[in-house]
């Protein structure tokens, strides 16, 4: 899907997007990497949601990567396999300690870890 | 392993952008993230652009990595969206799955942020991203040129004739690299004089890095923040460079006007 000339699905019961901007891996690389990021010290609290989000960028670049690594989590990561618990659920409370250890390799393997490190900033505090 | 999805019905507030509270898009009718219809929060002089989401719509449907079509379709629309504020005005993008639990937490984001959003939007007014890749065609055009500006490999390569084959055979190994090389630096200066040239007719510029830039050949891929006067001369730079770089297989793609996702990035360190 990150071939230069790759037609988006069709998409049922949305309109398409304008002529000239539908070229998928232009949209994925600004809708899933750019754009401005909530996060920080505000007062309000972001759903968990980001730290899904970080995986599946993660997932989306990395996928092949991953697989010539060896590295399969996401197919027993309970919270890629169906949908996420809600409430509660920190960053500190997820599962083994070798979690961020794997989202370091992946990232690590996808080039995405020596971008502007956002992917840290997003914690809440 | 396909996991089967359970339904938890629980619904959050997804946030598209931010945009002026006097530039509001039509929005009747545009299916956001879901096919779920879209929104405006209002406070003081900006208005967040939200939608109802099910967030199974954010999740994965199945285990398989490669079964991304729920992603692809999410990303359409988040984009989708976008674009319908880009008419009235400028707006903020947000990045891909920003959610919070309700409108009330919306509507405290942008009371607390409302200067904030406010300055932004304003250094974004009458100016649009777009974006410029370029693509390398094949190599042969840009072999040509080194072997023709580059005397001392065209006469290496003529004297390979004269050597034995084992000789000639290495010779040959290490004429390719070298022409390999100058065919790198090539490109490199002229990808990086384009992108100065760019970016001298755009008011910002920012350097995007491809996934795969040698795998699908693009040696430039860069956002411009443009202002809608100064379009003309930019697509006019952008059609110069074009012709100029044509001879050597370089294509120039021009794509946009994109939401300024590029150009809102310094808020997301604070």
């Amino acid at each position: 899907m990150s071939s230069p000339g790759a037609q988006p699905p069709v998409l049922g019961a949305y309109r398409p997007p304008p002529p000239g901007t539908t070229n998928l891996a232009d949209v994925l690389e600004r809708v899933l990497d750019k754009g401005m990021v909530i996060a920080g010290d505000i007062t309000i609290s972001l759903l968990d949601i980001e730290l899904l989000t970080i995986k599946l960028r993660l997932l989306i670049a990395s996928v092949d990567r991953a697989r010539e690594m060896g590295i399969d989590w996401w197919e027993r990561d309970s919270s890629l396999s169906g949908p996420p618990r809600l409430g509660g659920q920190s960053r500190e409370s997820l599962p083994e300690p070798s979690f961020e250890e794997r989202i370091r390799r992946l990232e690590q393997a996808s080039g995405l870890s020596n971008g502007d490190g956002d992917d840290g900033d997003t914690d809440r505090r | 392993m396909a996991t089967p999805t359970v339904a938890d019905g629980i619904r959050v507030c997804y946030l598209y952008g931010v945009v002026r509270a006097d530039r509001q898009p039509l929005l009747d009718g545009i299916a956001g993230v879901g096919g779920t219809p879209v929104s405006i929060v209002e406070s003081g002089s900006v208005a967040a652009v939200v939608g109802d989401v099910a967030r199974e719509d954010l999740a994965p449907p199945t285990a398989e990595p490669d079964d991304a079509t729920w992603l692809e379709r999410a990303v359409l629309a988040h984009e989708h969206v976008l674009e319908q504020c880009l008419e009235p005005g400028p707006v903020l993008p947000m990045r891909f799955a920003t959610t919070l639990r309700e409108s009330d937490d919306v509507l405290a984001l942008l009371r607390e942020r409302e200067t904030e959003f406010s300055t932004s939007l304003e250094r974004l007014r009458g100016r649009r991203e777009w974006g410029v890749k370029a693509r390398l065609r094949s190599s042969e055009a840009l072999l040509r040129r080194v072997r023709m500006a580059r005397a001392d490999l065209a006469a290496t390569e003529a004297g390979l004739e004269n050597r034995s084959a084992g000789a000639a055979y290495l010779a040959r190994k290490r004429l390719d690299q070298e022409i390999g090389r100058a065919g790198d630096d090539l490109i490199a200066r002229l990808v990086n004089g384009a992108h100065e040239r760019l970016a001298a007719a755009a008011d910002d510029s920012r350097l995007m890095t491809s996934a795969q830039p040698r795998k699908e050949r693009i040696f430039l891929n860069a956002a411009y923040l443009v202002a809608e006067a100064g379009e003309q001369d930019f697509r006019e730079t952008l059609d110069a460079l074009g012709a100029e770089h044509a001879e050597v297989g370089l294509d120039y793609e021009l794509t946009g006007p994109w939401p300024a996702y590029n150009f809102v990035a310094d808020e997301a360190q604070l």
